[in-house]
């Protein structure tokens, strides 16, 4: 898709010429009858990394888990609404979600290795996804452009849990990217490091993104600006029955929303005077 | 304190620094109008004042950007408290230099036409930079505006005063030549000053330190 | 108002009832402590006589000299200076066979299907609840059903296989529970993590669920076996042996086993009974702190820190 034009209820004000990876067309996401979040439209674009900001419970997470899928897991969610993903609607009965969540990896908040060696981490996605030709270099390969692999190439066969937060949450970017998604989602993913290691996921994030599309929901709004491309204020809002429902403020390129932003809800939370 | 408390404190500074650079330009002038020697050594010791104002201003921003890292509406306040501040200390150094200038040509025949215009500019001058203050102030965008449409009568001023000159002289050409040679130094000598600025921002760069050479 | 010198400054108020409240502690622990060493020094003291040392018969002869492999390898006998426990040992170890070979299945895959796949609907939960009540019955009760179901129904008679089936049935909620709380101790980030690389549910879970839970599994599992053998009363109701000169030699064979063999012993009069009874009650003890040690190694190994 060229040529987008972003402008839905002056929200938006750019006007972009950018091939788009994930098109959301008025996603709302339920738990049972509870609404998480409510008419999302965006576009998201290839080779760039888009940040989701917003304070707790705005949806931000609960969106970016519909994006692969795993709000599946949750028996009583529901998406409305499309998600198209590079023109597939990944809700259509067709689609298999366990492809989806092959093409479309995904990094936790807090790093999730499996309690196995540094290898195994890596080689069991290679195993479901019948990518076991040549094994070992697809491992080397994964853990270097993870930025890992001169830290543990000399103990692959090590427990992962014996690695350091960061080094645990670069292993669980390893071996998302070894089985060569297009996209990678990342929810919270320096949440649990410290600035050394957080510094060190930034910096990933910004070689990754010349192969990958990134999603990346976060909490920290410096971290926002320093590393997206493109940035979305989601808030939430007080519905007739008194409970909060999450919605989409602005969706910006990440300079203007820093600068700038259209909206002055925006403008406060990016500033720390929210509520 | 917050950021809130940090960002209002830095404007406050800034507004008391105008207020200040102001004054003093005020006085300086009046110095000059008045040829009064006396007033002009005093109004120039003035400008050790604002250049405190001037540095207090400086670091105050330069912690605020280390630990608050404003963005938005607060990145453009802070940018704009900063920069106005440069330009209220080079207004104060307008100060220092009319009050030399009243103490040169005090022995000096200065013919009255000539000498209406010079403070008549300085008024005008004056009158723009508490208005330039009073919009940034009350964020008034018309006010502005307005304000930066009087440059054209300061440089109507500047033409008064050219014209002047080389009728005074006889020599119009001649004098005209020299006028336009004499400003065009003035502006080089101004230049010095900017470099000199820059090898300031080097030490601090280097030392950590705000220092004048 | 506090001042900072209260920092340095020792309560003295308080301390009395302190020391009372540690001496009751301190009490309640020893009481416990000391039954315990008293009970396992009686049997040590009685039962080492018919292991290690000459044995005394009357006031004067030294009659025989025992070691513990007579006491292992004997056949039980009229004589307690003769009898050994060796049947009962054997019968023993045939139950523990079997019990592992039918309880680790059942078990683990009936708390796989509980914790991953079973549907959270009513069904489910009135399965739990009678987990938990299952693992409090009587283990009586479990004697009369294998004694009706095993013995009888499926024509086993009073065999090893029967004895072994019933054990299963009376640790295996014990050993269900314990195999969910490993898996349920697996945390969810894992399950997403493989969902997550495009792994099934299925693979998620048998590759990398249940292989993090395996420990805590079979740490219950030694933990149940532990009381199956140490169980008596079950076996007696469903008919096991208590006098067995043979050893069993395959599942359908009577048996007796070394909890029974000692009840049978203890009630005979003569006084050397009672060294030989505790000599076997001494091999039991071996065997559980055994098993227990390695259910303890076990989880200390394989421990996680997730």
């Amino acid at each position: 898709m060229k040529g987008v034009t972003l402008n839905m209820e002056n929200k938006t004000s750019s006007k972009i010429d950018l091939d788009s990876v994930f098109s959301v067309k008025n996603v709302s996401v339920n738990y049972g009858d509870f609404v998480a979040v409510k008419n999302v439209s965006m576009e998201m674009y290839k080779n760039k990394i888009t940040a989701f900001i917003g304070p707790s419970g705005c949806g931000k997470s609960t969106l970016i888990r519909s994006f692969n899928r795993m709000n599946d897991l949750v028996p009583s969610a529901k998406v409305s609404g499309e998600i198209l993903y590079q023109g597939i609607n990944l809700y259509d009965q067709n689609v298999d979600p366990v492809q989806v969540r092959r093409r479309i990896g995904m990094v936790f908040q807090k790093p999730n290795p499996f309690p196995k060696s540094i290898k195994e981490n890596i080689a069991f996605g290679l195993r479901v996804n019948n990518m076991t030709d040549n094994l070992d270099d697809r491992i080397e390969k994964a853990l270097t452009q993870a930025a890992l692999w001169d830290e543990v190439k000399k103990d692959l066969d090590k427990n992962a849990l014996d690695l350091s937060g960061g080094q645990q949450q670069r292993l669980c970017i390893a071996r998302t990217i070894a089985v060569e998604p297009d996209t990678i989602l990342m929810d919270e993913p320096c949440s649990a490091l410290d600035p050394v290691a957080t510094k060190k996921i930034e910096d990933l994030m910004q070689l990754l993104v010349n192969e990958f599309s990134i999603l990346i929901v976060t909490h920290n709004m410096h971290q926002a600006s320093r590393v997206s491309d493109y940035c979305a204020f989601f808030t939430t809002k007080a519905t007739e029955d008194g409970r909060r429902t999450g919605e989409l403020v602005e969706y910006n390129d990440t300079k203007t929303m820093f600068t700038n932003p259209i909206q002055s809800l925006t403008e406060e939370y990016i500033s720390g005077r929210f509520g | 304190m917050s950021l809130d408390t940090k960002i209002k404190n830095l404007e406050l500074d800034l507004f008391s620094m105008g207020e200040l650079v102001i004054k003093t330009l005020a006085e300086a002038v009046k110095a000059l109008e008045t040829r009064d020697v006396e007033l002009a050594e005093v109004v120039k010791k003035k400008d050790g004042e604002v250049d405190k104002a001037y540095l207090k201003i400086d670091k105050d921003w330069f912690e605020l950007m280390a630990t608050e890292q404003p963005v938005a509406k607060d990145l453009r306040l802070a940018t704009s408290i900063l920069q106005a501040s440069l330009h209220l200390e080079r207004l104060g150094d307008l100060s220092v230099y009319l009050c030399k200038t009243t103490k040169e040509i005090s022995n000096l025949p200065i013919p009255e036409s000539l000498h209406k215009i010079i403070v008549e500019m300085g008024y005008m001058v004056i009158d723009m930079s508490s208005e330039a203050m009073e919009s940034l102030k009350s964020k008034d965008i018309e006010l502005a505006l307005a304000t930066a449409n009087k440059d054209k009568e300061i440089n109507n001023l500047y033409n008064k005063m050219l014209n002047e000159v080389s009728n005074i002289s006889g020599n119009k050409d001649l004098y005209t030549g020299l006028f336009r040679l004499i400003t065009c130094v003035r502006t080089l000598e101004r230049g010095g000053d900017h470099a000199v600025d820059i090898c300031e921002l080097t030490a601090f760069l280097v030392s950590g330190e705000f220092r004048e050479f | 108002m506090n001042s900072i010198k209260d920092l340095t400054k020792t309560n003295k108020e308080k301390a009395p009832k302190e020391i009372i409240f540690l001496c009751v502690l301190y009490l309640s622990i020893s009481i416990a402590i000391i039954t315990l060493m008293t009970l396992i020094f009686d049997i040590l003291s009685t039962g080492s006589n018919r292991l290690f040392s000459d044995y005394e018969v009357g006031l004067v002869t030294k009659q025989q000299i025992n070691n513990p492999q007579d006491f292992l390898t004997s056949l039980d006998s009229r004589d307690p200076l003769k009898a050994g426990i060796g049947p009962a040992f054997v019968g023993t170890l045939w139950l523990m066979i079997i019990v592992v070979f039918t309880t680790f299945p059942l078990g683990t895959g009936a708390a796989i299907y509980l914790e991953e796949f079973a549907p959270k609907n009513k069904l489910t939960r009135f399965i739990e609840l009678n987990l938990t009540n299952l693992a409090g019955v009587p283990s009586v009760i479990y004697g009369l059903m294998g004694l009706a179901v095993f013995v009888r129904l499926a024509g086993f008679g009073r065999s090893v296989l029967s004895g072994g089936l019933t054990l299963t049935l009376l640790i295996l909620p014990v050993v269900i529970v314990a195999s969910r709380e490993a898996l349920k101790a697996v945390p969810d980030t894992i399950r997403q993590g493989a969902l997550a690389l495009g792994a099934t549910k299925f693979q998620a879970i048998f590759r990398q669920v249940v292989p993090s839970a395996i420990p805590g599994m079979v740490t219950g599992m030694v933990l149940g076996l532990s009381r199956a053998i140490g169980e008596t009363a079950p076996l007696i109701f469903m008919g096991a042996l208590t006098y067995v000169n043979y050893y069993p030699d395959s599942p359908l064979s009577g048996f007796t086993a070394i909890p029974i063999q000692v009840y049978n012993w203890i009630g005979y009069p003569q006084a050397e009974w009672k060294n030989t009874s505790s000599a076997g009650i001494i091999l039991l003890l071996v065997m559980l702190l055994t098993m227990n040690s390695i259910a303890l190694i076990i989880r200390n190994k394989f421990e996680k820190d997730w």
